[in-house]
């Protein structure tokens, strides 16, 4: 079959000869070698800002700090209750991913396959909130919270994670879903599979790097969120790192505390900066390996 | 709920165990939100502030939200949603245009009539002069300032003496005059960030007040036709602002500045000075080091017009939410905050300058609290016009301003673009 | 995929969440954009459209938007034309691809106030990384440019936000690369295709519906621009760099100012909406291409 030849076969451009690679490609890893340096550069006056004094730290650009100020960091992690927010981060972040996943991805299915009166209708307006501004809705949103009683909770901030990001993540992989062929589906309801089995057992997997791509999407866009979560969470210890993350850069604006700020910074890096490394093969992985045949 | 809980709960208890529990004043908890953000020296001393009045009112539960400086607008979601809060801090200027005007703070004067927490005969006669009047709202107080911060010049020392400058400027000319002997010491004279348009306004506000006095601009932005933009004052103020730039005082290349890099050539010993709130020194503490000296000055009279104890600061204050069950409660932690022991801590161990008259603050600030001792009115910020109309502040004032201030529009052009943005800011309503 | 009832577990609970914890606010606003009200206990006072009236007199305004479209535009023009460079580059058969993807979306993980204070520093007029460097390479006379003056601070941000934004675009264009089979590539090398034909001809015919995607996404993005010149600003967000967002988050939730006109915020949102999905719709009519089927 056409089909599974394609999806086994190896993906994007083949790699030449190291000699070839040498000669015709040096401009091409000249432009794209500057701009990598000015990207690692970037993370590197981060974390030798957090390594600097104050003094130093605005001025003296990318040398290398006098002496490494390795206190910032101690000042950072045990004057902020860092670990409880990271916890509660994970938690939080963690549960409202796999929920985004679990109920987008059938509603998407159903989006792009089913045929029923209004899909046209319901697809956009989902495909509308997407750009709807987030401080618009604080207030209806905490009213609607404070109804409930679950204001100042973690469970009432991840319901509302899950609602904002419904919107891209449907959009995503109905468009993800609509490109994939209808082929494999119709062979396998020709198979005797029931409706709810083709999705389980054959779109879903099939389905996979666009699974990935919304869940490192979304993960790390509610990582870093914390508008929300600065109208929804009130109690200190019920603070997630991008909220703690943001009252400690507050904070250290005030006190002209910039050393401190790029510590706290590169602290957060770290589990976005894991997190991406460790997905992004298994996304690529989970392209190469291939489908059914 | 709680407050009627603790109550039973006190009664039974002490019923049953017949413990003798001291009888408490007010039993109750106070719900306070704050400005501050936690890791702020200021946010540290008044957490522990706290914990020593719970000490001593052993009834008294008191809950800390270190909300930081959009605190108001947590708050005003919190209400909509029937959040319990009994105490608020914030700028007193945000403050009055957010829930007091919005009548959600209950008046203080009742309180202000009672004995000071170190026996006063008033509570009112601690405050630094003219400190309560600035927080009025028609008539009657609404906030009760702890926290004072007055804009004037701050500068190096030791810088100027050096230079040749040997008395402190009084007057507009003098200022120039001292700033022409740093120039020729090789020096900058003045701090300017292109982007902070929330400082450079203060040039404007303070020499419209020496030149008309301290209603000149509410008269000028309430004018609806604004044809007042056009007194001369207005036109003369401008002109006379950009000399500073024309004469180099303030470097060319400000233009370019954003914040913080300006007030950081202070601390790096390029710069002499600033026109800015009394956070400053605090802020360069560690870029400028130890043995850094500050001097404070007021802005000067300009041509034998204006009165230098007229000083434009800004404070922070309380705010007790009309909504609150434990108003006497709050009240009674309020007064303890503001007594000479708090206050003085307040003052040396987070380096605030307290508004308790009887109070020290650290010596960096020694000059400008010579200045709040003396001052016989305080002028709120914009002389009262970004409580009153703080779109007009963000959207023209400000912004325009900072154009002509900056070069971009010459005096007469500032003048006309003032009056025909007044004009539209007033149509539009 | 018909059965009724299958179709309608797969859609309830998305549409359910998604219509009483985000559409039903959203209507709240809606609503609340013909009212006066500043968000504390007071009345609502009913104005109609007058806060819409008074959007279209409103200088402000009108700046926000022209610059929201700039950065649209020109940002866009710039970020995508960089992200199919490089696509074409990485794409070419170079040795560390894998590297070069892990390395250009490292900006998007970093907190905006870092990369922001980052090139506040390149910036600064005197000892910033920008004209340290044209000094030192003797173009004297450039190196005095302020560039974060008030007549080019927008382009200054502009061309920070080009910068962050190009390595996200440019991996989701990779992960569109990657669905295209080797033999392709190896039918056009045998034709004698070059790096840019073998781009044109195979890589973007491609990876059309991914990059009209990523465009929409683009287009949200622009259009949203909230956060970083929140964060570029700082203490104060001057009004060259005023966006929509900006604008919005100002005047119904103050920043230096108590301003609390939450129903003229409201409308500034809903004409923010009304833009963004009008450009979303154009832009997939305008991209629209049968999709490519094996």
């Amino acid at each position: 079959m056409r089909s599974a030849r394609i999806f086994s076969g190896a993906r994007g451009a083949p790699t030449r000869t190291r000699l070839g690679n040498a000669v015709t490609c040096a401009p091409a890893y000249l432009i794209l070698g500057m701009w990598s340096v000015f990207t690692v550069g970037a993370i590197a006056w981060v974390v030798l800002g957090a390594l600097k004094t104050k003094r130093e730290v605005l001025t003296s650009g990318w040398s290398l700090p006098a002496i490494p100020q390795w206190a910032n960091f101690g000042r950072v992690l045990s004057e902020n209750n860092l670990g409880l927010y990271f916890v509660n981060s994970a938690f939080a972040v963690t549960i409202s991913t796999f929920a985004i996943l679990a109920v987008s991805v059938p509603a998407a299915y159903a989006l792009s396959r089913a045929d029923f009166r209004g899909k046209e209708g319901l697809t956009n307006l989902f495909v509308i909130g997407i750009g709807i501004p987030i401080p618009l809705i604080f207030i209806p949103v905490f009213m609607l919270l404070a109804w409930l009683r679950l204001t100042d909770s973690l469970t009432g901030l991840s319901i509302i994670f899950v609602a904002v990001s419904l919107p891209f993540t449907v959009y995503l992989m109905t468009g993800f879903f609509a490109s994939l062929p209808r082929e494999l589906e119709d062979a396998a309801i020709i198979d005797g599979c029931s409706g709810s089995q083709v999705f389980w057992h054959v779109m879903l997997p099939l389905a996979r790097p666009g699974l990935l791509t919304a869940f490192i999407i979304n993960f790390i866009w509610l990582w870093n969120e914390y508008q929300l979560s600065l109208t929804i969470i009130n109690s200190g210890e019920k603070r997630t790192l991008a909220l703690g993350l943001y009252a400690l850069q507050n904070a250290l604006q005030y006190t002209s505390d910039w050393p401190g700020l790029f510590a706290g910074v590169t602290i957060t890096i770290i589990p976005t900066l894991l997190l991406y490394g460790v997905l992004a093969e298994k996304m690529i992985a989970g392209l190469t390996t291939g489908a059914v045949k | 709920m709680r407050k009627n809980w603790n109550k039973h709960l006190a009664i039974a208890a002490s019923g049953l165990a017949m413990l003798s529990i001291a009888p408490s004043a007010s039993a109750g908890e106070i719900v306070y939100w704050s400005m501050w953000n936690e890791q702020e020296p200021a946010a540290k001393e008044i957490a522990a502030l706290a914990k020593k009045y719970m000490k001593s009112h052993p009834d008294t539960k008191i809950t800390i939200n270190w909300n930081g400086r959009q605190n108001q607008v947590k708050v005003r979601t919190a209400l909509n949603g029937g959040t319990a809060i009994d105490l608020i801090d914030g700028e007193l200027d945000n403050l009055a245009g957010g829930l007091v005007t919005a009548g959600q703070a209950i008046p203080f004067d009742t309180l202000l009539d009672t004995a000071g927490p170190d026996g006063e005969a008033k509570f009112r006669d601690l405050f630094l002069p003219a400190a309560l009047d600035v927080a009025k709202h028609n008539g009657k107080v609404y906030q009760i300032p702890y926290d004072y911060n007055p804009y004037a010049f701050y500068y190096n020392k030791k810088m100027w003496t050096e230079a040749g400058v040997t008395a402190a400027p009084k007057t507009w000319d003098e200022l120039l005059a001292a700033l022409e002997k740093v120039k020729a010491a090789g020096h900058n004279g003045l701090a300017v960030e292109s982007d902070a348009g929330v400082y450079n306004i203060k040039y404007l506000t303070y020499m419209l007040e020496r030149l008309r006095g301290p209603d000149f601009l509410m008269k000028a932005v309430e004018d609806k036709s604004g044809e007042t933009w056009k007194d001369p004052a207005v036109l003369e103020a401008m002109t006379k602002l950009r000399v500073l730039w024309t004469k180099g005082y303030i470097p060319e290349d400000s233009r370019g500045f954003q914040w913080p890099a300006a007030q950081q050539t202070i601390g790096l010993g390029d710069t002499s000075g600033e026109l800015v709130g009394s956070w400053l020194p605090i802020e360069l503490r560690d870029t400028a080091g130890p043995d850094f000296k500050w001097g404070t000055v007021p802005f000067p009279t300009v041509d034998g017009k204006g009165d230098t104890t007229h000083v434009e600061v800004l404070l922070v204050s309380y705010v007790i939410l009309a909504t609150s069950k434990n108003q006497a409660e709050a009240q009674d932690f309020i007064k303890f905050m503001l007594s000479r022991d708090s206050q003085q801590e307040y003052s040396t161990v987070a380096l605030r300058p307290g508004v308790n008259k009887s109070v020290e603050w650290v010596k960096e600030l020694a000059d400008v609290r010579t200045i709040a001792a003396s001052a016989t009115l305080l002028l709120a910020e914009d002389d009262g016009v970004k409580a009153k109309y703080p779109d007009f502040v963000s959207n023209v004032l400000e912004p325009v301003n900072n154009k002509a201030f900056l070069g971009d529009l010459t005096p007469a052009q500032f003048v006309d673009e003032l009056a025909s943005r007044t004009k539209n800011y007033w149509a539009s309503k | 995929m018909n059965s009724k009832r299958l179709i309608i577990s797969f859609l309830a609970p998305a549409t359910s969440l998604y219509f009483v914890f985000f559409l039903l606010p959203v209507l709240c606003t809606l609503y609340l954009s013909l009212f006066d009200w500043s968000g504390f206990a007071e009345a609502m006072t009913f104005v109609g459209p007058k806060n819409y009236v008074r959007l279209w007199t409103d200088p402000v305004f009108w700046l926000s938007l022209r610059n929201t479209l700039l950065i649209l535009a020109v940002g866009g023009a710039f970020v995508f034309a960089l992200a199919l460079l490089f696509t074409a580059l990485i794409d070419s058969g170079l040795w560390g691809k894998k590297l070069f993807r892990f390395l250009f979306f490292l900006p998007n993980i970093l907190a905006v106030v870092a990369v922001t204070a980052m090139w506040s520093y390149i910036y600064n007029p005197r000892a910033g990384l920008l004209n340290s460097g044209l000094r030192s390479l003797g173009f004297d006379h450039l190196s005095k440019t302020l560039w974060t003056a008030p007549d080019n601070i927008f382009w200054a941000m502009m061309a920070a936000i080009v910068w962050v934004n190009t390595g996200f675009f440019l991996i989701l264009l990779l992960a569109g690369t990657d669905k295209i089979p080797k033999e392709m590539y190896e039918a056009a090398a045998l034709d004698g295709a070059n790096i840019f034909q073998k781009f044109f001809y195979v890589t973007m015919p491609m990876i059309w519906d991914v990059f009209v995607v990523s465009f929409v996404i683009w287009i949200i993005v622009a259009m949203k621009m909230f956060e970083f010149p929140y964060a570029f600003g700082l203490i104060q967000i001057p009004q060259q760099l005023y966006t929509l967002g900006i604008y919005l988050f100002i005047m119904g939730f103050g920043h230096r100012e108590p301003i609390y006109q939450l129903g003229y915020a409201a409308a500034i949102g809903v004409v923010l909406l009304a833009l963004t999905f009008t450009l979303i719709f154009a832009a997939r009519r305008l991209f629209r291409r049968a999709a490519l089927e094996f």
